[in-house]
């Protein structure tokens, strides 16, 4: 069986619907296959549109390393397997094949921002592809930093852009990655709501956003408000949800991107959740001290069929915090840098 | 909507009369109408009788595409089923040819579903597998080979 010869615009097209893990052994192919996953940013856009879109949940665990999640739901008992770790060598260690200590992970559109204690660098990393981009921050750093990355969505060039936040109350600084240059954004006006910067705040969109309480009302009046911070415009907004969202204290509340459609806000203390829209799986993740019977780690899968499964997480989680689950969904995207020629970095 | 006929005829002489909806989903057949006289024949000189009928077959199931906010569940799941079922049937050169058809008349819809089929069937072969396929030679070096594969080692694992 001879197969005729497709031209390059059609074979591109086929590409394009490649689920993105598979590129790996695609790139091996032929130099003009390695080039087009790698480099092509036209391609990169196609392929975002096009491919199916897989959700690959990851957890940050106690050893400071990303590690994938895999929910098996077929067979008579469905499993949680927490897959090895990913890794993500750091350049500037003397060691040899040294790992980045990730304390913090921030994900957004399949990039994944990792900080690490004491550590005057920030990463911003594409585990599917290997790619990455380092940012020293020198002076600017402090030990209270923490980063959130985004994009203007309205802008048909996605230029990608960081945000500091940090404990000390200084100025909030952005970094443009196409002209890798930072501004301090003076004028910003913080919204009037207790919220932490630092923890459940999800990106949608190019956009980030965080759950809050307004500081002005007091109880029962308190609501909860979404808060947004725009990459597009640089500025904060926010809208308060509808009761029966009071509470009365306010804990740590969780927040959750379902497909990269919707939000889902899920408020409760020490819960975090991911739901898997082509699995058709939630996943919900309770930490120890919720309940005073229970000193472990659980999750609970709900399958198609409604029905709850509890399972032990097995993972052991920085400093006993409940676990992080990133609703991460792996794509080839690039972030364009100042200057014409990439490098990649190990 | 009047339902007229539209009759086109294949690279190798088949004739196909279809109605004039179901033409339309072949973007270069609605150019070739508007400056066709009335009744002629419209000559497809880019594809067969055998992959033309197949086309055809795809189109009239098509022809009522639901849209995005469709609440019939039901309907879609009986036309994902009999476009799995219509593309299980077909080997791989049919495929193709059908991509290059589907390219030729500007029918989007079948173009991305068989695209999509042979991305599903290429995603899981070897190198080895995928070049043969496409008829792609190797150009890499043994020692670049082997720095993509180094590459990729450290990346998720399946």
């Amino acid at each position: 069986m001879t197969l005729p010869e497709l031209p390059k615009d059609l074979v591109e097209e086929i590409l394009s619907f490649v689920p993105a893990t598979s590129p790996k052994r695609l790139r091996s192919t032929c130099k003009g296959w390695n080039r087009l996953f790698k480099d092509d940013k036209r391609f990169t856009r196609k392929h975002t549109e096009k491919a199916a879109k897989q959700f690959q949940p990851l957890t940050l665990t106690k050893n400071y390393r990303i590690c994938p999640i895999n929910v098996n739901l077929h067979g008579t008992s469905p499993s949680l397997e927490v897959k090895n770790e990913v890794s993500l060598l750091d350049p500037h260690s003397k060691n040899s094949a040294p790992q980045f200590n990730i304390d913090r992970v921030f994900h957004c559109d399949g990039l994944l921002l990792c900080t690490s204690q004491k550590d005057s660098r920030f990463v911003v990393w594409n585990p599917l592809t290997g790619v990455t981009k380092w940012i020293e921050l020198g002076d600017r750093y402090n030990e209270g930093m923490a980063f959130i990355l985004g994009y203007d969505n309205k802008s048909c060039n996605k230029s990608y852009k960081a945000m500091s936040f940090n404990y000390l109350d200084k100025d909030s600084e952005i970094y443009e990655f196409s002209s890798d240059s930072w501004r301090v954004i003076d004028d910003i006006i913080k919204p009037p709501h207790y919220m932490d910067y630092f923890r459940e705040c999800f990106s949608l969109k190019g956009n980030t956003y965080w759950l809050g309480i307004d500081r002005r009302r007091r109880p029962p009046d308190l609501r909860i408000t979404l808060i947004k911070f725009d990459f597009g415009t640089e500025k904060f907004g926010y809208v308060s949800l509808p009761p029966p969202c009071q509470v009365h204290g306010f804990e740590a509340s969780n927040l959750s991107v379902v497909g990269d459609k919707k939000l889902s806000v899920l408020v409760h203390p020490r819960l975090s959740f991911l739901l898997d829209e082509e699995k058709k799986v939630f996943l919900c993740c309770k930490s120890k001290g919720w309940m005073e019977e229970e000193d472990e780690d659980n999750v609970y899968i709900v399958g198609e069929d409604n029905k709850f499964i509890l399972l032990n997480f097995g993972v052991e989680t920085i400093g006993g915090e409940s676990p992080i689950i990133i609703n991460y969904v792996p794509s080839l995207v690039q972030i364009e840098l100042a200057g014409s020629k990439r490098k990649t970095d190990y | 909507m009047s339902s007229n006929k539209i009759l086109l005829t294949s690279s190798d002489g088949e004739s196909f009369e279809i109605d004039e909806a179901v033409a339309r989903k072949f973007l270069i057949i609605v150019h070739m109408m508007e400056d066709n006289c009335a009744g002629e024949a419209i000559p497809l000189e880019n594809v067969t009788g055998d992959i033309l009928s197949k086309i055809i077959e795809y189109a009239k199931m098509h022809v009522n595409e639901p849209s995005e906010e469709d609440e019939d569940e039901e309907a879609k799941k009986n036309l994902d089923s009999w476009d799995a079922k219509f593309m299980e049937k077909l080997d791989l050169e049919t495929i193709f040819k059908i991509i290059l058809a589907a390219n030729y008349l500007n029918f989007e819809g079948l173009l991305g579903f068989a695209s999509q089929t042979v991305a599903d069937y290429i995603k899981d072969k070897t190198p080895e597998e995928v070049r043969e396929i496409f008829n792609i030679e190797n150009d890499f070096t043994p020692e670049e080979e082997e720095e993509i594969r180094k590459e990729n080692a450290w990346t998720f694992n399946e």
